[in-house]
């Protein structure tokens, strides 16, 4: 507080010194009515009144470093003590090397040297007081704009991913083919409805919090592919294959999925005739490595607007792990490759 | 009889308009085609009254196929994509179908290009309808000697008014392409490009000093060593994008 008004860079300052002014004149009338000489009186009170001020500062200061917790009152009490001792005997000392002469002065000092002290002590346990619980409440205000601000990128994150999950296009394209498909083959136009369902339903019910099996992943990915194969099933192919111990693996839902839907639609706008694309799993040392690879033209640059979902995934996987590590990609002439490591070790069910 | 092209990159979305289409005995497909460039070779061999043309497809859009024809036919859009808003611009769009569409909807759109066909001139300004993308495009695809090219902007330096056409100017060369000046400005990113004079549209990035040039205008010196024109309404706008 006494730090602030000595930055001078608002008006609080031309109240604080009409405030100390005020408060060295009503003393000094005070010790004045004791008998003691006026002048003497307000250099007195100027004096002690300016090593308060230095004592006030000093408190700040140490209290801006520290604060206390709970039961250490003594500690607590230490600061306004030592503080108060000092203003007082650098007061006194300072007023008994100007003011030698001075003997009715010097007689009512010595007659109200604990009265003094008190006061003095007094004032700056206020002061330590006023200190402390700003500083508490400057605390609290943080906790919450921390807490807000966590509720608000949780809530962020969960919007991207509802959007990352229902891709409009995919979502409308897919009912198109439905509405196409029920005048040629009614048949394959109900496997496609029951297909969409499963895999809208899977969807909606995921979330980050309860992590699957590959096997849950591998049906779901499969169920993806089905889908796109109607739309695309003349030009598009998808392998799946796994290497290593991948059957005790799990992985958070939702993490692959985009990402195979990000090379399917890379590798179909991007290039004329045939896609193959892969998706491999494999156990490597504490990970469960995935690996996808498309064909993609690198000279195609963008249509407009769409950028690329890796960005999400990247954020999820930062979410999720407190890492920025997990994914890699890797482009050549004709061919994209995407790797993302998932941690086998980590606490599965722990979330923000 | 009414000679169409269906432009689709999904066989069972093609197949839809065409099984629509059957309840019109003047219409007769003659081709279905399933990206751009086949669209290309079947518009100039056919020379169809009327494309059904999808946006999002392989290599090139919709959109960009359109950029490349010479004579455009009527156009009516089938996309999933109610993202791209529709904007006033000089394409020959009768309507815009937005999928999955009902046998009737398909209807009123077939119907409104009958009405317009008597009246040719009527069916360009029609619709609002060259659609905006949702951003700005990040490629130019022109027509370079019978070889379609598509180029990044970030490779492109420059672009010059030249009547009827405009000269980009990239880093592979100098190319043309039938459009306006307003077409390059709505398309291409302005953060990285802007319209510094009437007549030119400059890669921000390609800039390598600001020099006064005559009464109150300036010159831009490029990378490549070119010279690029400012004038007094550019000015302004070439020190915002600039942030100065």
């Amino acid at each position: 507080m006494i730090s602030q008004v000595f930055k001078f860079s608002n008006s609080l300052w031309y109240k604080a010194i009409l405030i100390i002014l005020l408060w060295i004149v009503g003393v000094a009338y005070l010790i004045h009515s004791f008998g003691v000489s006026l002048s003497v009186a307000l250099f007195d009170v100027s004096i002690h009144t300016a090593f308060l001020t230095l004592g006030f500062f000093l408190l700040e200061n140490i209290f801006r470093f520290y604060s206390p917790q709970g039961r250490s009152v003594f500690i607590f009490m230490i600061f306004p003590i030592s503080v108060s001792l000092m203003v007082f005997f650098s007061g006194m000392f300072s007023m008994e090397f100007f003011t030698k002469n001075e003997d009715d002065y010097l007689r009512l000092m010595s007659n109200a040297f604990f009265v003094k002290l008190f006061i003095i002590f007094l004032l700056c346990l206020c002061y330590t007081v006023i200190l402390l619980f700003q500083s508490k409440l400057e605390t609290q205000l943080q906790h919450k704009e921390r807490e807000e601000q966590i509720q608000k990128l949780a809530k962020e994150a969960e919007l991207y991913q509802l959007r990352q999950q229902l891709q409009p296009h995919f979502l409308f394209n897919s009912l198109n083919s439905i509405s196409s498909l029920l005048h040629r083959s009614p048949e394959q136009a109900q496997e496609m409805v029951i297909q969409l369902s499963e895999f809208l339903r899977k969807t909606i019910r995921k979330n980050d919090q309860k992590w699957i099996s590959l096997e849950e992943e591998l049906a779901f990915l499969h169920l993806f592919v089905g889908i796109e194969k109607v739309r695309f099933g003349h030009r598009l192919h998808v392998d799946f294959d796994q290497k290593g111990e991948v059957g005790v693996c799990k992985l958070p839902p939702l993490l692959v999925q985009p990402l195979l839907e990000n090379a399917i639609k890379h590798g179909l706008y991007g290039l004329l005739g045939e896609v193959n694309i892969r998706v491999s799993f494999s156990s490597e040392e504490a990970y469960l490595v995935v690996r996808i690879v498309n064909p993609y033209d690198p000279q195609a640059g963008q249509a407009g607007g769409e950028g690329f979902g890796l960005e999400v995934i990247r954020r999820r996987l930062f979410l999720l792990f407190g890492r920025h590590d997990l994914l890699a990609t890797q482009a050549d002439a004709k061919l994209f490759k995407v790797q993302i490591k998932i941690p086998q070790n980590y606490d599965q069910y722990y979330h923000h | 009889m009414i000679n169409i092209i269906i432009i689709d990159d999904e066989p069972l979305a093609a197949a839809l308009v065409e099984d629509y289409l059957s309840e019109f005995p003047e219409a007769s497909v003659k081709a279905i085609c399933h990206d751009g460039f086949e669209g290309l070779k079947a518009i100039k061999e056919h020379e169809p009254d009327l494309i059904f043309l999808d946006v999002q497809m392989p290599k090139i859009t919709g959109f960009e196929m359109l950029e490349l024809l010479e004579k455009t036919p009527a156009v009516i859009f089938t996309t999933a994509y109610d993202a791209y808003a529709m904007k006033a611009f000089d394409s020959h769009a009768v309507d815009y179908l937005l999928k999955p569409f009902s046998k009737e909807r398909f209807a009123m759109a077939f119907e409104k290009f009958l009405k317009l066909q008597g009246n040719e001139e009527n069916v360009p300004n029609l619709l609002l309808s060259k659609i905006e993308l949702s951003g700005p495009s990040e490629r130019i695809v022109l027509k370079d000697k019978n070889e379609i090219k598509i180029i990044p902007s970030s490779e492109v330096r420059y672009l010059e008014a030249n009547d009827d056409y405009v000269n980009i100017y990239t880093v592979e060369g100098k190319f043309l392409k039938n459009k306006t000046m307003k077409f390059f400005e709505a398309i291409l990113n302005p953060k990285q490009f802007v319209r510094v004079h009437r007549s030119y549209i400059v890669n921000l990035g390609e800039i390598t000093k600001i020099e006064p040039y005559e009464k109150d205008g300036y010159l831009l010196l490029l990378k490549s060593g070119a010279k690029v024109p400012v004038s007094k309404t550019g000015y302004p706008k070439l020190k915002q994008a600039l942030g100065l």
